[in-house]
């Protein structure tokens, strides 16, 4: 049975399977909620999921095959106008949301495409945005602002750490080191026994999705010789490889294999040197068999989350993969992209408790897709 | 008389307009005296020779007084200053510069062309009969094999009784053909268009940009209302065509585009890149990267080759497949150190054109060093530049730290959140430690870190050492923060006490564009591709950073690699952007800018640690046998015929003394010629000597050095290739092109629609201005060539007959 049958039936073909498969995508869906804003009420959560899931038509890729720089001047094009459009949603105080994890991937979004603080059109986006997220740091490192306090916040934490790990020395403010390292201490502090982290800033439990955002905050760090024991990147790299499934492709908590699970777990293992691990090969072989598509019938769950880390993915691996990969997201983008410079979830939900703050995520994750192209971010460098 | 005119010296001007030239003199009465002098001196002479020569015959007595006579008044002429004065009011129309493409792409056919439609637009407007509403076979083949050039001409041709003709009255239409350099062009006829497209002026290659910049430099202040740009779009050199255009736009010229060539496929296998990282260490396994591209061919399986000379070094099989680019990986091990000129090569397929055989082939230079160097990296925040930076010195084989097997890394964030004794352990304390350093790279670090005491070490190690210096400018303290001791290493003078230029703040939302000099065009550190064209084309497109050190002049003696060029006072000011100069014995190399991140643009590592690998390489300190050897080396390493290549010689004596005699020969061995070259010594640096020359001839041009003083004869060489640039992409570039015409509001015009330009061009009413012009009627070789021939008529009649 080939990958895209099994995830059909795990996800749209079997209602009965579906309950149970609620429970496991749970922590997923946390991640939905947490970064497609707070905003929504629980129950709500799953809609964005489904609209997703049911998605089957649209548009397929219309990729042809142009010159390195005729596919440069679209993309950055293309960039120019979603930043453009994420810098007139920023809001007086600096942040896009109440939330820390869509105002760190918009923060990553304009450095990606080059804009650093202190210089550029984009400088007080910048200074602003950070100057929200700094702010926001409580007592015990984690950025996380307040009404958001209740939440687990451990997904902001890794995107905030990693937006300021990427900020950090471009940016003098000693503040920022200041906060960065607190920050950095509270990843180490609060690694599980098992390697992984959790929603929660203590060290009592673990999944992947959480794990890899931490791990690619440490890396960044890490790059930016902030010290991070080698005991935690070991741990890191087993708890990633415990997750690993056999046929390839990585579990959300243990062996089994999602899409974008799999990709992060890739990802992640990249990230940290190990690109010829046994389980990185299995898992690209896994990533290859999955469409690329706007509407993928249900296969692709976190549509834009799997494709910001299955690029990076194919990036990190080069070669054959990243030349099958990159033409055909860059082409789906290009093409979906809205007017105004924003994206929409595959299926253009409008309506569907879809729209407003998630946007800035969805185009913030979408931007980074494409940002690629620019090799600027150095936390995402090969 | 015109042409004679301007034989003579006379300014273009003064020619133009010779009946409002009047003739006068800078010192009237010595002219005025000397003519009534010369009457009675003139008789004077006459009753001497008379009395004096009587026994010669009359007619030589007479040709003899008359050439001295003659002398004479030649000389106070002279003395008086004749010189032609023009004053007149001068009108200046606007200008519309027709730019032909005389590439050599532009030698390809112009079509097939298609629909029927098409045909009849093309041969209306290269002047064919189209009043039927068909085209008649014959003009349909013809149409079918032009050259894109010879259709280019005869739109022209065709146009000018239409409305070129009549645009003259309120318009100055100028023509020029350009290649690698751009040339006024005549079309009287389309024999004579014909004549210079095929012979473009300095080589093949398109370099568009440059010429968008040569009309508007030449304009020199006079409005150009318009470009009509008849081009294949193709561009494989010179000045960024993005850049020129946005000069264009700023000068409010439009650039209106006439694209010539098919954008049907033609069936062709083509190498459109080569990259090696250039530098490797024996024993390294060397990549090179290789893009092919192909179209018109499905599923073809090809053999791609990697030779050095008729060696196959590595091979790998490809299918080729329409429209795509493939890359492929060809490795092999280096064993041996020096340079090693690799060929990258694809056996055509049958159906390529025999042109378009030249594209498949391509070759990269390798350079393999023995030793590797040990260097130290030392920046105070963890900034972009030093993270990439610092990651790829790590991987680069060829690098070592002072004890260990990576580079030593110092930043300043870390290095204070050390105990006191490991900071002062971090850098080296004494020279013999800071000297066992080949290279330092020193970033944006506070004097905190980089003491009085360091910086005076690293100047002493420098001067005296030889150690190499790269000093990347930072906006927290380098150098504004600096000394005396740290500025007088720097090839460039800094504005004191200027943290650096922000882009936005002088209204540069885009950022600051580079531009590469042209020493920086052949300059081993900023060789990014072999070739000289597309090497400067790369550079050119670099995205735009937004800040730069407040340089204000070049040393005298540095080198500046780059300039950034920056509004001034109406003007753009060249300010030394990357430069590199001798301090003592020690190479010194200053990068202006932190922003070399961004040129990761699309490729990675690829030209930003092209970049830093090679200038830490550049600068490096030579080992002490090795300093004193002689050494012999030429710039570009890969050329095309007619471009210049530069040498430089290090010139030692066996006992390792430089030499120091002004002058020293080379023997350049060309293919099938041999020949001597003089190099002038370098005032600066004793035993440095340096030359030009301008190979002619494709292939290998070998020079030797025999020093004649026991050691032994060193050689350098330079292959000369004609470029297959040209032919990399044979298709029309429309959207190179439409570029063009989008920046400055000009548009792409096809061939049925050029009668619509005069319409588009912003006719402004003629510049008037006063035109005052002297030139000087005495100071030329007719003058001199007078009193030569007098004189030797003079001496020639007094030796015919006997006299003394």
């Amino acid at each position: 049975m080939d990958s895209k049958t099994d995830n059909k039936q795990h996800t749209a073909a079997d209602p009965g399977r579906t309950a149970g498969r609620r429970l496991r995508l749970a922590g997923l869906a946390g991640l939905a909620a947490i970064i497609a804003g707070l905003t929504v009420p629980q129950s709500g959560l799953r809609e964005p999921v489904q609209a997703q899931q049911e998605e089957t038509s649209g548009k397929s890729s219309s990729a042809e095959l142009i010159t390195e720089t005729e596919v440069v001047n679209r993309v950055r094009g293309s960039v120019t106008k979603s930043l453009e459009y994420l810098a007139t949603q920023q809001r007086p105080d600096g942040a896009w949301d109440g939330n820390n994890a869509p105002n760190a991937l918009a923060l990553l979004a304009f450095m990606g495409a080059g804009h650093v603080p202190g210089r550029g059109p984009y400088r007080d986006v910048l200074e602003k945005g950070k100057r929200f997220v700094l702010r926001t740091q409580n007592e015990q490192g984690v950025f996380v602002p307040q009404r958001n306090a209740g939440s687990g916040p451990m997904y902001q934490q890794g995107l905030a750490t990693l937006a300021m790990a990427e900020l950090y020395g471009m940016d003098p403010d000693p503040e920022l080191e200041t906060k960065l390292r607190k920050a950095v201490d509270l990843l180490i502090r609060c690694q599980s026994p098992k390697g992984g982290w959790r929603y929660q800033p203590n060290p009592s439990d673990q999944d992947l999705s959480v794990t890899v955002m931490q791990i690619m905050a440490l890396r960044a760090a890490n790059n930016a010789e902030i010290p991070v024991p080698e005991a935690t990147i070991e741990k890191a790299v087993n708890y990633v490889r415990s997750c690993a499934d056999p046929k390839g492709g990585y579990g959300y908590q243990g062996p089994s294999r999602k899409p974008p699970t799999s990709a992060a777990g890739i990802v992640s293992l990249q990230l940290l040197g190990y690109y010829d691990d046994p389980t990185v090969s299995k898992g690209l072989e896994y990533l290859s068999t999955l469409p690329v598509e706007w509407g993928t019938g249900g296969s692709i769950t976190y549509w834009y989350y799997f494709h910001y880390y299955a690029i990076q993915a194919n990036y990190q691996a080069g070669g054959q993969r990243w030349a099958d990969w990159h033409p055909r997201i860059r082409e789906l983008l290009l093409e979906k992209q809205n007017d105004d410079g924003s994206w929409d979830l595959p299926g253009g939900s409008e309506g569907a408790n879809v729209v407003g703050v998630n946007k800035v995520y969805w185009t913030s994750m979408a931007t980074l897709v494409l940002e690629i192209y620019m090799h600027f971010l150095p936390a995402y460098q090969r | 008389m015109e042409s004679f005119l301007r034989s003579i010296g006379i300014a273009d001007d003064v020619v133009n307009n010779l009946d409002q030239v009047t003739i006068t003199v800078q010192r009237p009465v010595v002219l005025w005296v000397s003519l009534i002098l010369l009457i009675p001196v003139g008789y004077f002479i006459y009753r001497r020779q008379r009395d004096n020569l009587s026994t010669i015959p009359k007619k030589y007595r007479v040709a003899l007084s008359a050439t001295r006579i003659l002398i004479l008044a030649i000389l106070l002429g002279v003395l008086a200053g004749p010189y032609l004065e023009l004053d007149h009011r001068e009108k200046r129309k606007p200008i519309l510069a027709v730019l032909l493409d005389h590439s050599q792409s532009m030698r390809l056919p112009a079509g097939p062309f298609i629909s029927n439609d098409e045909l009849l637009k093309v041969a209306s407007a290269a002047g064919y009969d189209t009043t039927t509403g068909t085209v008649a076979p014959d003009a349909r083949k013809a149409l079918n094999r032009i050259a894109r050039s010879e259709l280019a001409t005869s739109v022209i041709e065709t146009s000018k009784p239409g409305w070129i003709e009549p645009l003259q009255e309120d318009f100055e239409v100028r023509y020029y053909g350009f290649s690698r350099q751009v040339t006024p062009v005549s079309i009287t006829t389309t024999d004579d268009a014909a004549e210079a497209a095929s012979n473009p002026s300095g080589g093949n290659a398109s370099h568009l940009g440059d010429a968008i910049f040569h009309v508007l430099d030449e304009a020199q202040g006079q409005y150009v209302s318009g470009m009509l740009l008849l081009s294949d779009g193709q561009n494989t050199g010179g000045r960024s065509p993005s850049l020129a255009a946005r000069a264009a736009a700023s000068a409010e010229s439009r650039i209106f585009v006439v694209p010539l060539g098919s954008s049907q496929p033609m069936q062709d296998v083509s190498i459109v890149d080569v990259y090696t990282s250039g530098q490797v260490a024996v024993g390294d396994m060397v990549s090179v990267h290789v893009t092919l591209a192909s179209q018109g061919f499905d599923n073809r399986p090809v053999t791609v080759e990697l030779k050095e000379g008729d060696e196959v070094l590595a091979s790998k099989q490809a299918l080729v497949r329409d429209r795509e680019h493939q890359h492929l990986e060809l490795t092999f091990e280096a064993k041996q150190a020096g340079e090693r000129l690799l060929t990258v090569h694809v056996p055509p397929l049958k159906e390529e054109t025999e042109a378009l055989q030249a594209n498949n082939t391509d070759s990269a230079f390798v350079q393999i060093s023995e030793e590797k160097l040990r260097v130290l990296l030392i920046d105070g925040l963890p900034r972009w530049d030093f993270r990439f930076i610092k990651n790829a010195i790590r991987r680069d084989n060829g690098l070592a730290g002072r004890t260990g097997d990576q580079p030593d890394i110092v930043v300043e964030t870390e290095w204070r959140r050390l105990a006191p004794p490991a900071r002062v352990a971090a850098l080296p304390r004494t020279l013999e430690e800071l000297a066992e350093y080949h290279t330092v790279m020193v970033g944006d670090a506070t004097p905190e870190l980089l003491t009085p005491e360091f910086c005076e070490l690293l100047a002493q190690g420098v001067e005296e050492k030889g150690v190499g210096l790269i000093v990347s400018a930072g906006t927290e303290a380098m150098p504004h923060r600096f000394g005396p001791v740290l500025h007088k290493l720097l090839p460039v003078v800094l504005n004191p006490g200027d943290k650096g230029i922000e882009a936005v703040a002088r209204n540069e939302y885009g950022g600051f564009q580079m531009e590469i000099s042209p020493a920086g065009i052949i300059h081993e550190t900023m060789r990014l591709y072999d070739d000289p064209g597309r090497n400067q084309k790369v550079w050119g497109d670099m995205p735009g950073y937004f800040w730069c050190a407040a340089v204000e002049r070049l040393k005298p003696a540095a080198t500046a690699l780059a300039y950034n060029p920056l509004r001034e006072g109406g003007g753009i000011r060249e300010m030394p952007l990357i430069a590199w100069h001798y301090e003592g014995s020690g190479k010194v190399m200053f990068v202006g800018t932190d922003s070399t991140w961004m040129w990761r643009q699309n490729v990675g590592d690829r030209f930003f640690y092209k970049f830093w690998g090679q200038s830490i390489r550049f600068v490096s300190r030579k080992d002490e046998d090795e300093s004193q050897k002689t050494q012999f080396r030429v710039r570009p390493v890969r050329a095309q015929p007619g471009e210049e290549a530069q040498i430089e010689l290090l010139a030692y004596t066996a006992q390792g003394r430089p030499l120091e005699d002004p002058t020293q020969s080379v023997v350049l061995l060309s293919p099938g010629t041999r020949d001597h070259l003089t190099l002038q010594a370098d005032p600066n640096e004793k035993g440095r000597y340096t030359g030009v020359f301008t190979p002619t001839e494709a292939g290998k041009h070998r020079l030797v050095f025999d020093p004649r003083n026991g050691s032994e004869p060193v050689e350098t060489s330079l292959q000369v290739l004609i470029a297959p640039e040209e032919y990399r992409n044979p298709n029309m570039n429309r959207p190179q092109l439409e570029l063009l015409a989008n920046t400055t509001g000009g548009r792409v015009i096809d061939l049925d629609e050029l009668d619509t330009v005069p319409d588009q061009l912003e006719n402004r009413a003629p510049e008037e201005r006063q035109l005052h012009r002297e030139a000087t009627l005495w100071d030329n070789w007719l003058i001199l060539l007078i009193l030569v021939l007098t004189y030797t008529l003079d001496v020639g009649i007094r030796r015919l007959m006997g006299l003394s």
